[in-house]
């Protein structure tokens, strides 16, 4: 499917370069419309690429559009295991990066890893035909989300947690079909402005890599 | 004679009611006068989620701790009827962690029916199990895993009487909060891996939460009310989950949740009898039909049986988890 917006043709004059910048006659948009996964078997397919040893890499991006950004480095593990007979996954993981404060002292959203360790649990939720989970981080603060799966990526949308006013935390998973490789984004919006940005590439380890610490450098 | 006494009770208490009126009419009172003297300012907001913040962070770290549990689950006479009108079977895996349909045959040993279990009566079961909790990092954050079986109860036509079969062996729970909420947010993820959470209130000693039944989408409105009870210093907490269905409580499961030794490995000691796997099955090929079976259709009962609980405890290298 393909969305299109077509204005109206301009004239002449509307082509002509004004104040440095360039308006453009037309402007075309296409994009296709994923539609949510509603079998159940490839949710299930899904959740168990997430099962296993992964060493942590990517960054967290502080500051909002506009603002100075900082991109700090992650480095961590998790450990993924299978849960009940369609796969529940149950992950615990240590992630941090360098931590980084405000003005005397003060907290910084994502300017301080919350994920040493942390907990996250996913299942099927069968009467959406999607996946619910629930992450509880090292101050017990609870992030639940409940979303579809288009493709190989599950999205979710939900209030941020501990923090006041219009925010919302969207959450994109990707597990590749490899089932080695996942990507995982996590974005806060408050008041529709991203301020932090959180980009995890998750590579799987080898068991024996895993009991030796994931390859980091902790 | 009763309804005279009963006459004479309601008189007396008219009587006193008339006198304490008569009393507090002597010092004039403003009903809205707590209204007025109390606004609710943004401070004391701020001072009542902040509290309450604390509150749940006091109230979640109860929960750690490895628990032996005892209790019943109790399937209402009303509850069974109106699972015939509704459940046809449908259903499997909803709520309080025990799946439910039409359907009942009869049960033995532990179970203690107060009727026979003909889909009229009520009946009751004996239910045994363990819980072990574990804290995240020094936060508030709680992750269970819980084991509770009771004896199954299956219907002629192979699908789980009312409350006949639990879905909490094994089962994952995990707890958090969110303090400007001021909710705990739970996840419940059970033995055929699904899913069912939600957010609930604290008051007093008392988590309260309200959530749909997981697997309820061809059934009729079905809730699952869950509370659990953990006060202060307490070896205990107790937890009820009621399951209901069109407005009216179908069963309830009720658990007495007795602190005990990290050390206490509990099978023997609580007489849970774990599903045996039939010797003479082949293990691969039920791995194999486990991973084709698809998880919204009704389970098997064979393959339900043979589903052997365990209590599986992912290690994490350099010790980030802690138990407290």
């Amino acid at each position: 499917m393909a969305a299109a917006a077509v204005p109206p043709a301009p004239s002449p004059a509307a082509d002509a370069t004004t104040g440095g910048e360039q308006q453009l006659g037309q402007v075309t948009v296409e994009g296709t419309r994923l539609k949510a996964t509603r079998s159940a078997q490839k949710i299930v397919d899904w959740l168990k690429r997430l099962v296993g040893p992964f060493r942590y890499e990517g960054s967290v991006e502080l500051g909002g559009e506009g603002a100075s950004r900082q991109a700090l480095p992650v480095s961590g593990v998790a450990d993924c295991t299978a849960f009940g007979r369609a796969s529940g996954v149950s992950c615990t993981m240590m992630v941090t990066w360098p931590e980084v404060h405000g003005e005397n002292g003060a907290q910084v959203p994502g300017g301080v890893s919350t994920l040493a360790p942390a907990i996250i649990q996913y299942g099927l939720d069968p009467d959406h035909i999607g996946i619910r989970y629930l992450q509880v981080d090292n101050k017990g603060l609870a992030n639940y989300g409940q979303g579809y799966l288009v493709g190989d990526t599950l999205t979710t949308t939900t209030p941020c947690v501990g923090i006041e006013g219009e925010c919302r935390r969207i959450t994109t998973i990707d597990a590749h079909p490899d089932g080695n490789t996942t990507e995982m984004r996590i974005d806060i919006e408050q008041d529709f402005v991203r301020t932090v940005r959180f980009s995890f590439v998750l590579h799987r380890l080898s068991p024996g890599q895993f009991r030796r610490g994931g390859g980091t450098s902790r | 004679m009763k309804l005279c006494l009963r006459f004479h009770c309601t008189a007396l208490l008219a009587m006193g009611a008339l006198l304490a009126a008569g009393n507090a009419a002597a010092v004039p009172r403003d009903p809205f006068a707590v209204q007025a003297l109390e606004p609710d300012t943004p401070e004391t907001k701020e001072a009542r989620r902040l509290q309450m913040a604390h509150d749940m962070d006091v109230w979640l770290r109860r929960l750690v701790g490895r628990f032996r549990i005892e209790g019943v689950s109790y399937v209402d006479a009303q509850g069974m009827g109106g699972a015939q009108q509704g459940g046809g079977g449908s259903s499997q895996g909803s709520s309080q962690g025990s799946s439910s349909s039409s359907g009942a045959s009869g049960s033995d040993s532990s179970s203690s029916s107060q009727g026979s279990s003909s889909g009229t009566e009520a009946s009751a079961k004996t239910v045994k199990g363990m819980e072990d909790c574990i804290g995240l990092g020094t936060g508030a954050g709680v992750q269970c895993v819980v084991n509770v079986v009771w004896d199954e109860d299956w219907g002629a036509d192979g699908q789980p009487a009312e409350a006949g079969v639990s879905s909490l062996a094994p089962a994952m729970i995990e707890y958090g909060f969110d303090p400007v909420a001021s909710r705990i947010s739970y996840l419940q993820v059970d033995n055929q891996s699904f899913a069912q959470g939600g957010a609930g209130t604290l008051k007093g000693d008392t988590l309260t939460s309200r959530t749909r039944c997981v697997n309820s989408a061809a059934m009729p409105p079905c809730a699952q009310v869950l509370r659990i009870y953990a006060p202060e210093g307490a070896s205990y907490v107790q937890m009820w989950i009621d399951t209901e269905k069109n407005y009216e409580r179908t069963s309830t499961l009720m658990l007495y949740l007795r602190r005990t030794s990290p050390d206490d490995k509990g099978d023997a000691a609580s007489n849970v009898k774990l599903p045996q796997l039939p010797a003479d099955q082949d293990k691969s090929k039920q791995n194999q039909d486990k991973t084709k079976q698809d998880p919204t259709q009704p389970p098997n009962p064979q393959r339900q049986r043979q589903s052997a609980p365990r209590f599986p405890s992912p290690s994490f290298p350099g010790g980030g988890r802690s138990r407290r």
